[in-house]
C-alpha cells in the first residue's frame, strides 16, 4: 500500500509541476459562466488557469476550496450564510472574518442578486398591471405553478403567502422545466424562478418586484484562497459591480443558446468570439487530458498488476485474497468509487482521485490475465526450465513471462479500453478529459455537446485497441503467434 | 566401483501411494542404463529424483560422490542433461535460442555446428520455432539443448515415446551412435523392451515401485529373478528377439 501511495504521489506531483489556478463551478449554467469570466480575467492578468466544470453542489465546492484543491469559485451570499456558516443573520464583516479563518477570501458583490422571484408572461403582467408581488393580492383568479422545492422551502411559498397575504386557491406543484412550458402555453400564470434565469429573457417573462423584501439576498461573489497572489485577487475584484441582473440573464441565455460558456464569458468582455477557444483546440485539450488520465493510471496498473498477478499465479490463500480483492473493486460502481475517494484527504476533488479510481479499475484484467497466463504454462515447460538449472528469477523472466506475454498483453489491452471509457467520468470531479463536454451536455440536455465528447472517446478507445494490436506484433515472440 | 550416480535407500511417496520403495542402485560411468517396466512402476520418479525435480522422502542420492541437496542442485543440474517425451522446448525461442539458453558463454557457432552434426539436425532449421519443426526435429533440438554443456550425465524420459515408428527407429540409431561417440553416461526410461535392448548396456526392470532385476537382456532372459521377469520379457518377445 505504501508503494502504491508513493507511485501515485510521483504520478501526481508530475502533474502538479506547473499547476494552474483551479477555478471550480457548480452544476448549473450561471456558475459555469461566472467561472469562465474569472478564468478569462485571471488569464488576462497573466495566470495559467483551469476550469473544473460542474463539480457538484455547495458542500463539495466549499470543501474543495477549504482544502485548497481549487482556488476560486463563484458563490452567493445567501448560500454562504445559510449553508456554509449556518447563520442566516450573519453580518458582512462577520462573514468575512469567518471565511478568513478557513483561509478563504470573499470578493465584493458582482452586482446581481440571484434569488427566487415570481415570474409572469410580460403581456399578462402589463394587461393586469401587476408589477410587484403585492399587486398579486388583487388577482385571485391567477393560476400558480410552483416547483416542489419552492413549495417546501422555509424561504419559499408558505411564508411568502403569509408575508404578502396572497390568495392560495389556485396552486399546483410542477417541475421547473415543464413550468416554463405551462407558463408559455397559458395553463398557469405565475411561477417561481431564479431571478437571473435565462428563460426569463428567452420566453419574454417579467420578474415581479419583491416590494416587501421577503426573499433573502443571494448576491453573487467569488470565494477564493487568501493565498492567491495579489495580482490574481485584484483581477477577480475588477469584476465586482459589473454584472446586473439583466446582464447576467443575457449571458446565461447566450450560454444556453450556444452551449458555449467561454463564449458567454467573451460576451461579457465585449469581444464576442475573438478569444473563444476553437473547437479543435478544445478537443485537443480534452483528448490530451483524457490520454493523460488513462495513460498514467494504466501505467500504474501494469506496474502493480503484473507483480500481483505473478504472486496470484501460485495457488494458495494469498492468491485467493489478491484475486478476491481486485474482483471486489471491480464490482463497485465507478461513480460510487469516485464518491468514496473524494472524502479521503490525499485525494479529494482532483486529477489524483480520477487516476486512483482508474488505476483500481485497471487492476483486475491485468492481475487475472497475468495469473492465468502463468498458470497455463504446461508442467513439461516448467520441468524443463527447472531441470536446466535456471534460477527461479531467470525462469520467470526468460521463460514464463515471455510465454504468458500474449495473455498478459490481452489483459493490459482490456484495461486500457476500459480506462478510456471510464475516464469520461473524471469530469464529474473536475479532472477534465472528454467527459467534460459529456457532463455539460447532460446538464444542458444537449445531445450535440454530449456527442462532442462521446464520439472522440469511442474513437480513442478504438485507436488504443489498434495500437495495442500493433504492440502485440512487437512484444509477443513470433514463436507464440 | 565406477558409479557416477548412487542411490542409497531412496524412497518416494505421493500422499498414500508408494512411488518408489527404499532403493539402492548404482549407475555406471560411460554406460547407458535403461529403466524399464509397466506404467507407474517408478521409473520416471527415479529420474526426477536424480535431477531433484522431486525430493526423496528418505535416503541419499550422490552424483560423482557428492550428495545431492537443495544447496548444490543448480550447479549439479548444469552438469546433467534432461530430455522428456514432448521435448519441453520453449515455444518463444528458436531452435538456436533453446539450445544456447544455458550455453551463452560458449563459442556459439562452432559448438552449434558440432551439435547439429552430432544430432543430425539441419543447420538451416536453427532459426525455426518449435511449432515449425517436426516431432523428430523437436527431439533432436531437445537433445542438443541437453548436450550443449557437455553434461557428465544425460537423463532421457521416454524421449522417443511420441514419435512414429520410422522416425523413432532413425532416432534410436542416432542416439546409440551419440552415446558411443561421447562415451556418455546416460539413463533412459522406456517401456519398450526392443528399445531397451538396442540402447541399453544395463537393463533395470522395475515393478510397483521397486527393482525386480538388473542385468543385460540375456541375463534377464536366461536367469529371470522371478515369474514377473519372464512374463514381461515374453509379452514383448516378438519385438525383443527380432
Amino acid at each position: 500500500m505504501k508503494m502504491l501511495g508513493a507511485l501515485l504521489l510521483c504520478a501526481t506531483t508530475a502533474l502538479q509541476a506547473a499547476e494552474p489556478i483551479a477555478i471550480g463551478s457548480k452544476k448549473f449554467t450561471e456558475s459555469y459562466v461566472l467561472a469562465e469570466i474569472a478564468k478569462h480575467s485571471l488569464g488576462a492578468a497573466g495566470f495559467q488557469t483551469e476550469h473544473r466544470q460542474g463539480m457538484g453542489g455547495t458542500i463539495i465546492l466549499w470543501e474543495a476550496l477549504r482544502t485548497d484543491q481549487i482556488s476560486v469559485y463563484p458563490e452567493y451570499t445567501g448560500t454562504i450564510a445559510e449553508e456554509i456558516l449556518k447563520n442566516a443573520t450573519v453580518t458582512p464583516e462577520a462573514m468575512r472574518d469567518e471565511l478568513a479563518k478557513n483561509g478563504v477570501g470573499i470578493s465584493p458583490e458582482l452586482g446581481f442578486n440571484n434569488t427566487y422571484a415570481l415570474v409572469m408572461r410580460r403581456e399578462a403582467a402589463q394587461r393586469l398591471s401587476v408589477h410587484t408581488i403585492s399587486d398579486l393580492r388583487a388577482h385571485a383568479e391567477l393560476k400558480y405553478g410552483l416547483t416542489h422545492e419552492f413549495l417546501d422551502r422555509h424561504d419559499g411559498w408558505q411564508p411568502l403567502v403569509r408575508r404578502y397575504s396572497l390568495p392560495t386557491g389556485n396552486v399546483q406543484g410542477i417541475d421547473h422545466g415543464l413550468g416554463y412550458e405551462a407558463l408559455r402555453g397559458g395553463s398557469i400564470d405565475v411561477k417561481d424562478a431564479y431571478s437571473t434565469d435565462a428563460k426569463i429573457a428567452v420566453s419574454d417573462l417579467v420578474a415581479l418586484e419583491d416590494d416587501l423584501h421577503f426573499f433573502p439576498q443571494y448576491k453573487a461573489v467569488y470565494l477564493y484562497r487568501l493565498s492567491l497572489p495579489a495580482d490574481a485577487r485584484a483581477a477577480l475584484q475588477q469584476i465586482s459591480g459589473t454584472l446586473d441582473e439583466a446582464r447576467m440573464i443575457q449571458l446565461n441565455a447566450e450560454a444556453e443558446q450556444t452551449r458555449n460558456y467561454a463564449r458567454a464569458a467573451d460576451l461579457y468582455f465585449g469581444n464576442e468570439s475573438q478569444t473563444a477557444e476553437p473547437f479543435t483546440r478544445k478537443l485537443l485539450r480534452w483528448t490530451a487530458r483524457h490520454l493523460e488520465l488513462a495513460g498514467i493510471s494504466l501505467l500504474l496498473a501494469v506496474l502493480v498488476g503484473v507483480p500481483l498477478g505473478i504472486v496470484a499465479s501460485k495457488p494458495g490463500p494469498i492468491s485467493q485474497i489478491i484475486l478476491g480483492l481486485t474482483s471486489a473493486i471491480q464490482t463497485i460502481p465507478s461513480l460510487a468509487l469516485l464518491a468514496l475517494l473524494v472524502p479521503v484527504p490525499f485525494f479529494g476533488i482532483s486529477v489524483r482521485t480520477a487516476i486512483a479510481a482508474l488505476f483500481l479499475y485497471g487492476l483486475l484484467p491485468i492481475v487475472r490475465n497475468t495469473a492465468t497466463g502463468l498458470q497455463n504454462i504446461t508442467p513439461s515447460i516448467r520441468e524443463s526450465a527447472t531441470a536446466l538449472g535456471l534460477t527461479s528469477g531467470a525462469r520467470l523472466r526468460q521463460i514464463y513471462l515471455p510465454i504468458a506475454s500474449r495473455t498478459i498483453l490481452a489483459g493490459i489491452k482490456t484495461s486500457a479500453v476500459i480506462n478510456i471509457g471510464t475516464a469520461t467520468l473524471a469530469a464529474l470531479i473536475g479532472a477534465g478529459g472528454l467527459g467534460e463536454p459529456i457532463i455539460s451536455g447532460l446538464n444542458l440536455n444537449d445531445h450535440a455537446t454530449i456527442l462532442q465528447g462521446a464520439i472522440p472517446a469511442a474513437i480513442l478507445a478504438l485507436l488504443v485497441q489498434w495500437s495495442f494490436d500493433l504492440l502485440d506484433l512487437l512484444l509477443i515472440p513470433r514463436g507464440l503467434r | 566401483m565406477n558409479a557416477l550416480v548412487e542411490l542409497h535407500g531412496v524412497s518416494k511417496r505421493y500422499n498414500s501411494a508408494t512411488a518408489l520403495q527404499p532403493t539402492d542402485l548404482f549407475f555406471e560411468r560411460g554406460k547407458t542404463t535403461v529403466l524399464i517396466g509397466p506404467s507407474g512402476c517408478g521409473k520416471s520418479t527415479m529420474l526426477r529424483l536424480i535431477i531433484h525435480l522431486l525430493e526423496p522422502d528418505s535416503g541419499e542420492i550422490k552424483i560423482n560422490g557428492s550428495p545431492l541437496s537443495a544447496a548444490n542442485v543448480d550447479e549439479i543440474r548444469h552438469r546433467v542433461g534432461y530430455v522428456i517425451q514432448d521435448g519441453g522446448l520453449f515455444p518463444h525461442l528458436t531452435a538456436r535460442g533453446n539450445v544456447l539458453l544455458m550455453a551463452r558463454h560458449l563459442k556459439k557457432s562452432a559448438r552449434l555446428e558440432k551439435l547439429c552434426a552430432l544430432t543430425r539436425f539441419p543447420i538451416e532449421a536453427l532459426e525455426r520455432y518449435p511449432a515449425e519443426l517436426s516431432g523428430g526435429q523437436r527431439q533432436r533440438v531437445s537433445l542438443m539443448r541437453a548436450l550443449a554443456l557437455s553434461p557428465e550425465l544425460l537423463l532421457l524420459d521416454e524421449p522417443l515415446g511420441a514419435l512414429d515408428p520410422l522416425v523413432r527407429a532413425a532416432l534410436q540409431k542416432d542416439l546409440k551412435e551419440i552415446f558411443q561417440k561421447l562415451k556418455q553416461t546416460a539413463i533412459l526410461v522406456t517401456h519398450d523392451l526392443a528399445e531397451a535392448a538396442f540402447l541399453g548396456d544395463v537393463i533395470v526392470l522395475m515393478n510397483e515401485g521397486g527393482i525386480v532385476q538388473k542385468g543385460t537382456l540375456a541375463e534377464l532372459r536366461e536367469h529371470p529373478a522371478n515369474s514377473f521377469v519372464s512374463e514381461f520379457i515374453n509379452a514383448q518377445r516378438s519385438l525383443a528377439l527380432t
